[in-house]
């Protein structure tokens, strides 16, 4: 994921609500001395000028906003972005439902009317060649096939600014096998039927497959199953 | 390196396959909400350093 940095091409900033913890300091000095940001710190600024002394990090590279607590604190992060002062908003110390309350504010939050909010996360494996997205393991807790197929195009989104032109989309079922007892079945298949007329955007999407399937060549090879998804192609499509 | 996306049919399912990762297998993850106007960088106030890191990078690949 370090190879992320190099795709940049301009520096951003980060407007970042209730900035105390030495966790996000620590990580925001580092995107701040690697050039990728700018970092609004919005909070109790003697607190926040406390944790940089003990991390050894210096204040002056931040700029500090006083706020008196994490729900200002919070809408203040947003309003910064949405007067577009900052591009990216983040949370610091403050609890998630507290500052997803100012993200989502009717009026004054981040949210683009009927659009589905969801989560896709990168992540990478000491002992697995490929980079996998995983779609959605925080916000939806049952996903309908509208959502899904939200998700399925996010993922594509992000996959798209890493370079890769078509990526591969695995539906994760229990078996490969469609069956009446998984009720994601019935969503997979229409699915795969909007991929194929491109309705998803620009991918190779099969499903449901199992892990192994999804992920593994040799289970392809044993178990005599014929995926698209998973094969010696996927690197070629890649414009990296 | 390859990319490869995996879509779970729940959040019960997708949940314990990425935190089992991250104890087991020593995942290093970046996550991001999706839908907004902006990015919007949510993670566990537990979260590392490096995964607070990678997440502001992730982010700004996002910016439209």
């Amino acid at each position: 994921m370090e190879g992320m940095v190099l795709s940049l091409k301009k520096k951003y900033r980060v407007a970042v609500a209730w900035a105390q913890d030495t966790n996000s300091i620590g990580a925001l000095n580092k995107a701040v001395k690697n050039g990728v940001i700018d970092a609004v710190l919005i909070g109790n600024t003697s607190e926040i000028r406390r944790t940089c002394k003990i991390l050894s990090v210096d204040e002056n590279i931040f700029t500090l906003v006083e706020s008196e607590n994490e729900i200002l604190a919070s809408s203040e992060a947003v309003r910064l972005v949405k007067i577009g002062e900052a591009d990216i908003v983040m949370k610091g110390l403050v609890g998630t439902d507290k500052f997803l309350k100012a993200v989502m504010d009717k009026e004054n939050g981040l949210m683009i009317p009927g659009s589905v909010l969801s989560y896709v996360c990168a992540m990478e494996l000491p002992e697995y060649d490929k980079l996998l997205f995983i779609t959605d393991p925080a916000v939806i807790p049952f996903p309908d096939l509208g959502q899904k197929v939200a998700m399925a195009r996010y993922a594509v989104e992000m996959v798209h600014k890493f370079g890769i032109k078509k990526p591969k989309i695995a539906l994760i079922g229990a078996s490969e096998k469609p069956s009446h007892h998984f009720r994601y079945s019935a969503d997979y298949s229409e699915m795969c039927k909007m991929a194929q007329e491109g309705e998803i955007g620009n991918c190779i999407m099969d499903g449901p497959l199992d892990i192994f399937l999804a992920c593994d060549k040799k289970s392809i090879a044993i178990k005599g199953i014929n995926t698209p998804v998973n094969g010696e192609a996927d690197t070629a499509l890649s414009i990296t | 390196m390859g990319r490869l996306i995996l879509l779970f049919p729940s959040l019960e399912s997708s949940n314990p396959f990425y935190k089992g990762l991250v104890l087991f297998a020593k995942g290093e993850i970046a996550g991001l909400i999706m839908g907004t106007e902006k990015p919007v960088v949510v993670m566990s106030r537990s979260e590392s350093e490096i995964s607070k890191y990678f997440c502001i990078v992730l982010s700004c690949l996002m910016v439209k």
